[in-house]
């Protein structure tokens, strides 16, 4: 059978792109020949010869589709042209208000998704949506089938040594409070720094805050990140900015607490990373975060940065809370080691 | 609002209430001074669109623009041995109070220079998209027939 997969863009640490490349990979593997597409100005330059153009590609001959859908791109219009079988991968749309002001062009480009969204979803002959806090937004208007497939993923554990200079760089004794992510408003990382404030000056002057993902996303939440912290004295708060897999790697298994206060979220794959490597996990119960944490981790509702704090203070110190947390995560752990591989074929026999 | 516990996928009140009681347990009153200012920070968030976030943007950097030296903290000594230095550290420091001093006084000043530059710049902008805005107005209502824009009959 030859699949293709389309994308909006394909790049380094983009949750999206791995899914997609370990679906290629899984899918040639079964014996199908399966090509990535995506535009080609939001390509990473690296990827270039792994992903095809958009303009120069033909639906004719191909005889499923995957569609992977978060936002508006001119991967819409071709997908809705093609003929064959077509499935959206439905990743979630982030609501534009969180952008508005940051940058109007992606606000508006989120607009935009939001509005061709119900188009996109009558395209296809199957829906996957990553989470069942996704598929819960359209299931009940739909009568296109639905199902929830988690995200396919590598786990980063399994494809990285950590970086030495990295763990030397983390090192020292400090508690280390990790997140890694788009630095996007969405994230709401300012209640990380705040709550990281009441950490380092009532609790314990002996820790940091280390924060991975790219400037780019949202240039201007990022200087506004920098500038609270700097405004609050915090000298300990690491933007790490882009990290390699290895880096990566370092950053989790240093940690001793993963933080995610995210407002929205429609999987969130670092949450599964930090299971991996042992790290507790401190989310907001928002999104799909509780169904990618299953009985693992600890959700905070309407906290205050001082009751994150707090909660933080609690999971980093107390031993057996920690062991109790731990133990929920390897449970969950185990409910996604089922083999993925067969699942991809049975999605892809019944679409 | 009241807080809310999830752990091993049910709610937890009992985790909820030392939560709580931790948060309530925290104080430092030059901390809450210290966020309670950098609010207008936290605001930009909220602006409606990114011409409005540029400006505010700018006034929270001008405002912000002084290097204060005497929020220089010393960690609470907890052993004799930090004490120790901690001691010798407020020494140091009222040594070299004076030429600290100097360097913050310029650096602010260079700060602030900057900052002003900035706002000046992005005024200039403003005024100039503005008048080029007028004459394209006012070409477009000349070269039409009867005043209109060309385009606005196919629209």
């Amino acid at each position: 059978m030859r699949i293709a997969q389309i994308l909006a863009g394909y790049a380094d640490g983009d949750a999206i792109s791995e899914e997609a490349r370990l679906m290629q990979r899984l899918l040639r593997e079964q014996g199908h020949s399966c090509e990535l597409v995506a535009p080609r100005a939001s390509t990473s330059p690296r990827y270039a010869d792994d992903c095809q153009p958009l303009s120069g590609f033909s639906a004719d001959n191909v005889d499923l589709l995957i569609f992977h859908y978060s936002t508006a791109s001119d991967a819409t219009a071709l997908y809705l042209a093609a003929g064959c079988r077509k499935v959206v991968r439905y990743h979630n749309i982030t609501p534009s208000a969180f952008f508005r002001g940051m940058d109007d062009g992606v606000a508006n480009q989120l607009d935009r998704a939001h509005a061709q969204l119900a188009e996109v979803l009558q395209a296809a002959d199957a829906v996957w949506s990553v989470s069942d806090y996704n598929a819960a937004a359209f299931a009940s208007s739909l009568t296109t089938p639905v199902v929830t497939v988690p995200l396919f993923s590598e786990p980063v554990a399994t494809r990285a040594e950590p970086d030495p200079g990295m763990l030397a760089m983390l090192g020292g004794g400090l508690i280390n409070f990790f997140f890694v992510g788009r630095i996007a408003p969405n994230k709401s990382i300012e209640t990380l720094i705040e709550a990281f404030a009441w950490y380092y000056r009532c609790v314990d002057a002996h820790s940091r805050l280390v924060l991975a993902g790219s400037e780019w996303s949202c240039p201007r939440y990022f200087a506004l990140l920098r500038l609270l912290a700097a405004r609050l004295d915090l000298s300990n708060v690491l933007f790490l900015k882009f990290v390699s897999d290895e880096q990566l790697a370092a950053c989790y298994a240093s940690a001793r607490l993963f933080v995610c206060a995210s407002q929205h979220e429609g999987y969130c794959l670092p949450l599964v990373d930090a299971m991996h490597y042992d790290v507790p996990v401190l989310a907001s119960r928002c999104g799909g975060m509780p169904q990618t944490l299953g009985p693992g981790g600890v959700l905070l509702d309407e906290a205050t940065p001082r009751q994150w704090c707090s909660a933080m203070h609690l999971l980093a110190s107390d031993d057996t809370l920690r062991a109790r947390v731990l133990a929920g995560q390897q449970q969950r752990l185990a409910e996604l080691a089922a083999p993925r591989a067969e699942e991809l074929a049975a999605l892809v026999a019944g679409a | 609002m009241s807080l809310g516990v999830w752990r091993a996928g049910e709610r937890d009140d009992t985790m909820a209430e030392r939560v709580s009681a931790g948060a309530d347990a925290l104080q430092d009153a030059a901390l809450e001074a210290q966020l309670a200012k950098e609010r207008p920070v936290l605001e930009l968030l909220d602006a409606e669109d990114g011409e409005q976030f540029i400006d505010d943007y700018q006034r929270a950097l001008h405002v912000r623009a002084g290097v204060d030296w005497n929020q220089v903290r010393i960690d609470a000594p907890s052993s004799r041995a930090q004490r120790l230095k901690a001691r010798l550290r407020g020494m140091l420091l009222n040594l070299l109070r004076p030429p600290l001093q100097w360097l913050t006084f310029r650096q602010s000043a260079v700060n602030s220079q900057l900052t002003s530059l900035l706002m000046d710049e992005r005024r200039q902008r403003l005024a100039m998209e503005a008048r080029l805005q007028a004459q394209i107005d006012a070409l477009r209502s000349d070269s039409s027939p009867h005043g209109a824009a060309p385009d606005a009959e196919e629209t």
